[in-house]
């Protein structure tokens, strides 16, 4: 029997990044301490362990786990039950409704939806905001010694605009987001939320603990929001030093 | 911490996949981003970026504790962090020099076939990283253009380009240490 020769390249060339991959790639990591990764990392990984349940490769938001009903096997249910189920969809809808009313009397531009972990924040108001990031706003009053790291470029369809800043000591994240693409998961889970407001806008705070707090407000036009281990204090003052950038 | 990262993924199996890729690869995935962003916030966003796109390709990693797995993960945050630095500096990646053109190319038919395994070993030894990279995400993790252009973060065209320049200087490499072996 013949064999496959592109098989057989494919095979051989495996073979070779087998024995290969440890000295060009695996070996150059440098070798030095362990890192101990930041409480905001961890956050970041827990959004991005649920929305992994949604990636394609764990089928596109279904349960890779569990296959479609065959036909006909679905289960007859009795009158009583139908009754006695919709009964209970009232009642939680009736529920859903008073709570997601209460938030929405409490925070008003912002359109809450809360989950054990985290709460979904979208924007309530955004027919008349811009649809892109027009105008760019910016922190006016940097604490010393703190530097921009790094920032997003800004084109026309960018949704969002993402400043971050660090020191030795401190570091703060600083976004921009047009209000009809604001649609982000708050770290809710054992941390209280309040109200808050920035130079007379509407907005919520987060205590994340070790003096790290979570600000975001709306000001008409755009939400914004700014994180960090500044203290609270020292990011409400952030928070209010953001102008719009004159052309 | 970690049980709640793992606690969206039910399915055992993949839970346990998860598990080990974060467990054995992250702290190799930060010190790779940091030697090129040289700050640990950058690196940790690298980490976390290059995490989104891993999970993207779920699919290709068949065995989690392989030199397989962390050679490709280790690809991946390290053009993911290359990536940041170039977003840091407002630097475009445009890819290729734009009068460069390479037709499709075979490189099965430039390199003899039914080659030894040891001897395109000792060519991939020498291989600028770069040309390394690509055809391992290509022939060593099954990746289709598409995949190899979101690992780098590139566009279609620029990782097709990429793979065919590749590919030519493997063969002529290849070509060569042929040559002088006989």
């Amino acid at each position: 029997m013949r064999n496959d020769p592109s098989a057989d390249f494919n095979a051989a060339f495996k073979a070779a990044f087998d024995s290969t991959v440890s000295s060009r790639i695996i070996e150059t990591v440098p070798k030095v301490p362990d890192h101990e990764f930041s409480r905001r990392y961890r956050r970041k990984m827990r959004k991005l362990e649920r929305r992994s349940l949604y990636a394609p490769a764990y089928g596109g938001g279904i349960r890779f786990d569990k296959v479609p009903p065959e036909k006909g096997s679905f289960k007859k249910v009795s009158l009583k039950k139908l009754f006695t189920y919709a009964l209970i969809a009232a009642i939680l809808a009736a529920l859903t409704a008073l709570s997601v009313g209460a938030a929405r009397d409490l925070y008003k531009k912002f359109f809450m939806t809360s989950f054990d972990t985290h709460t979904v924040v979208k924007s309530a108001d955004f027919e008349n905001a811009p649809e892109t990031i027009e105008d760019v706003y910016v922190i006016t009053k940097l604490p010393e010694g703190i530097k921009l790291v790094f920032e997003n470029e800004i084109s026309e369809t960018t949704p969002e605009a993402v400043h971050f800043y660090q020191n030795d000591t401190y570091q703060f994240s600083f976004a921009q987001y047009v209000k009809c693409y604001h649609d982000i998961n708050v770290n809710t889970e054992n941390n209280p939320m309040s109200n808050i407001e920035i130079n007379g806008y509407d907005g919520y705070i987060i205590d994340l603990g070790n003096d790290e707090y979570y600000i975001s407000w709306d000001n008409g036009e755009y939400i914004f929001d700014i994180s960090g281990n500044i203290g609270k204090n020292a990011l409400i003052e952030l928070a209010e030093s953001v102008q719009k950038v004159e052309n | 911490m970690l049980s709640i990262y793992l606690a969206a993924i039910d399915a055992p199996e993949e839970k346990s996949k998860f598990k080990k890729l974060y467990q054995l690869y992250e702290q190799d995935m930060f010190k790779t981003a940091y030697e090129i962003l040289k700050t640990d916030f950058d690196s940790e966003d690298a980490v976390h970026m290059a995490f989104t796109n891993i999970i993207k390709h779920m699919e290709k990693i068949t065995e989690t504790d392989s030199p397989r797995t962390r050679g490709y993960l280790l690809i991946t945050v390290r053009h993911t962090a290359l990536k940041v630095l170039e977003m840091r500096n407002k630097i475009v990646r445009t890819g290729n020099t734009p009068a460069e053109r390479l037709d499709d190319f075979d490189l099965e038919e430039y390199v003899i076939s039914g080659i030894e395994a040891e001897r395109l070993a000792a060519v991939l030894k020498t291989l600028p990283l770069e040309h390394y990279e690509i055809l391992f995400l290509e022939i060593y993790m099954d990746m289709s253009i598409t995949e190899i252009s979101e690992v780098l973060g590139i566009t279609y065209e620029a990782a097709k380009k990429r793979l065919q320049r590749a590919k030519k200087k493997f063969g002529e490499m290849a070509k060569e240490e042929f040559e002088n072996a006989e």
